[in-house]
């Protein structure tokens, strides 16, 4: 389950429908709204790992469904960007993009599920 | 063959210079100087060039990667009895380098330079080297001219033989050298190759040396260009040719160096010989004999890369020895 | 406008070393254009920099501002309180704010956060390219607006090199050749007899050869007692 080291940012066309309706998927994660996923800054995942998150999450839309066209692909480039400046500083907090539907919590939590994994088996390779 | 050496219009009376006016298909090897300062390396190639080619070019620090000096090179080749083509980039020497190189050539006994821009040092041993380029291969081309005829230095100074006195009457020593440049009719655009070298003509060179020759159908276009200008009447085009041992050369100079064009029949043929050394030589024996049939063409220039040994074979497959002498010392 | 790229971050705090207050100063001007030392990219290296920090369990304090332009001493005027408080700034000004900065606070520590690379333009959203080398004697009304001296790896001015091919620098497949473009403009120009010509040697005396070049407009222009004249 997600806690509080989770910030998750969250598009008005989707995520947040999707949060609206199924509050359980994001748990505990801090939520920050944003009105489309191309909105996200490589700089507000810097602040959020500043103040302490481990994993930054942004549910933008799926491929063809935004409402902007191009908000979930920039989002990936942003996000992208962002894990290699933070992977430059230093920090291992982990960023995930998941791409659901307001109607599709499945998508999301398989995303996180499988994300979650990833994070877990590289702790456990990572040398004591 | 001795025969008397034509005096009209020499220059400077080197060999190749003489070879070529007295209408001799000129012949020219190519010698790589050491990664050391082994004399012996180059002096253990001397018996492979003697004999069997005119001059002999000096690379200048090819592929940008640290030689022997070309000219130290060459002042132990002609101490041999072998004449030496310096050549000389612009890659690594300014035009205050030059021109002292120039004039420290000749004293040396050296009579010719080859000018050319030169591999650019991305391609070498010291990749972050800072660039020189103060002036292009065109713009040496005519400073050799210059010192040559003028007797005089790009700055309009001249060359005098000893330090003089203010406002002293002096007689420059002109810097004998018989100049030459290379063409590269592969390199694009095709067109402006032939004004490329119709400019080098006009800066002054004496001879051409042209990028290796595989691809024949261009390279005869290329020259009735050439010929359509009457530019083989200007100057002495000579035909680089390069003979390899291994289709994999092939390929490696078709795919990775600049301005080369390699016909995939000759890859293909060189992959289905069985005896690889061989067949190169008779590549490179056709690829002459067809050269030389082109009219314009006066020479060969032979750059055989680490393979000068076998530049005997193919000089004596390709019906070009015995190679003239003169009579009497070079003027 | 002048191009630059931002230096990896460890270099940058290997320079910061264990200073604690640490001012990141942007440059609104060329340095934000080309997205590598605006406001938005000072956040993210003060951010970078809290962040390693952290991580290293270490206490920073990194401010960060914007000045109009790090190239013009009023401008930098706004500094002088910022480097009373900090320890070293970083600044991802150009090369000319580090230097002009530096001058008037000479006893401030301040590191160059960004590695200024060329006068360029922008070629597309997010790719700027070199255009000129500010050699001090323009060639360009004979080479058809296309700069020989940064253009061409071997700045020749008789081009092109043997290496020219498919219109490619053979130093760089993905750059073009200038003097493949030089012949097609003065074609299209109906100027290519003006390339037979033999260009002479260049004059490099009033490029960076010449040692710091200056420039003065006399009527303008007001000697003071000392500095550089």
């Amino acid at each position: 389950m997600l806690s509080k080291d989770t910030v998750a940012f969250l598009c008005a066309n989707g995520g947040q429908l999707l949060d609206a309706a199924y509050p359980e998927v994001l748990g505990d994660a801090v939520r920050v709204p944003i009105p489309c996923a191309s909105r996200l800054d490589v700089v507000h995942v810097l602040r959020a790992v500043e103040q302490g998150a481990r994993r930054v999450l942004v549910v933008a839309c799926p491929a063809g469904n935004c409402r902007s066209m191009v908000g979930p692909d920039e989002a990936e480039r942003r996000l992208h960007r962002a894990a290699a400046l933070l992977r430059e500083a230093g920090s291992h907090a982990q960023c995930i993009l998941a791409r659901a539907a307001a109607n599709a919590p499945e998508d999301l939590r398989s995303t996180l599920a499988a994300s979650l994994e990833d994070a877990a088996n590289q702790i456990e390779e990572a040398p004591a | 063959m001795t025969a008397q050496a034509p005096a009209e219009g020499m220059v400077v009376g080197s060999n190749l210079e003489r070879v070529l006016r007295a209408g001799h298909f000129a012949v020219c090897g190519e010698m790589g100087p050491p990664q050391s300062c082994s004399a012996q390396a180059v002096l253990n190639k001397v018996s492979l060039f003697k004999g069997n080619v005119d001059a002999v070019n000096l690379t200048d620090n090819q592929t940008a990667i640290v030689r022997m000096s070309s000219i130290a090179a060459a002042k132990l080749i002609l101490d041999e009895g072998l004449e030496p083509i310096i050549q000389m980039t612009v890659r690594d020497r300014n035009r205050i380098g030059l021109q002292s190189d120039l004039l420290g050539a000749a004293a040396l006994g050296i009579r010719n330079v080859l000018c050319l821009s030169g591999d650019h040092m991305r391609f070498g041993n010291h990749g972050s080297a800072k660039a020189v380029y103060d002036i292009d291969s065109v713009q040496l081309v005519n400073t050799v001219h210059r010192m040559r005829e003028e007797s005089l230095l790009i700055c309009g100074d001249g060359t005098p033989p000893k330090p003089r006195k203010p406002d002293a009457p002096w007689n420059n020593v002109p810097t004998p050298l018989f100049v030459g440049a290379a063409s590269n009719p592969f390199g694009d655009p095709l067109e402006f190759r032939v004004v490329r070298l119709a400019k080098k003509i006009a800066a002054g060179a004496d001879f051409i040396q042209t990028q290796a020759i595989y691809d024949l159908p261009r390279f005869e276009r290329f020259m009735a260009m050439v010929r359509d200008r009457g530019l083989h009447e200007k100057v002495f085009i000579m035909a680089g040719v390069l003979p390899v041992k291994s289709p994999r050369a092939l390929t490696y100079m078709r795919d990775d160096v600049p301005g080369m064009s390699i016909p995939e029949e000759l890859v293909k043929r060189m992959e289905g010989a069985e005896d690889k050394e061989e067949e190169g030589i008779a590549m490179c024996v056709e690829i002459i004999e067809r050269v030389r049939a082109i009219e314009g063409v006066r020479g060969v220039h032979i750059m055989p890369p680490m393979w000068e040994k076998v530049i005997p074979a193919i000089v004596s497959r390709a019906g070009l020895l015995p190679r003239p002498t003169f009579e009497g010392e070079p003027a | 406008m002048i191009v630059a790229d931002r230096k990896p971050l460890d270099e940058i705090l290997e320079m910061v070393g264990d200073a604690n207050r640490i001012l990141v100063s942007a440059c609104n001007t060329c340095v934000t254009v080309c997205l590598a030392g605006g406001r938005r990219e000072a956040a993210v290296l003060a951010s970078q920099i809290r962040i390693h920090a952290q991580e290293a369990g270490r206490t920073v304090e990194v401010r960060e501002n914007c000045l109009e332009r790090h190239c013009d001493a009023e401008f930098l005027a706004e500094l002088a309180g910022e480097l009373e408080w900090a320890d070293v700034m970083v600044s991802t000004a150009c090369g000319v704010g580090v230097n002009l900065a530096s001058e008037v606070y000479p006893s401030a520590r301040i590191i160059p956060g960004l590695n200024t690379s060329f006068f360029g333009a922008t070629d597309a959203p997010g790719r700027w390219l070199e255009m000129c080398g500010g050699c001090g004697d323009c060639v360009l009304h004979r080479t058809g607006g296309i700069c020989p001296i940064v253009r061409c790896a071997k700045s020749i001015l008789n081009g092109p090199c043997g290496g020219s091919q498919d219109g490619k620098c053979e130093v760089d497949p993905d750059t073009t050749c200038a003097w493949q473009e030089i012949i097609d403009r003065l074609a299209l120009q109906g100027r290519s007899a003006e390339l037979e010509a033999v260009e002479p040697v260049k004059d490099w005396g009033t490029s960076h050869s010449g040692g710091r070049r200056r420039r003065i407009v006399d009527e303008v222009f007001q000697a003071e007692g000392e500095g550089e004249a």
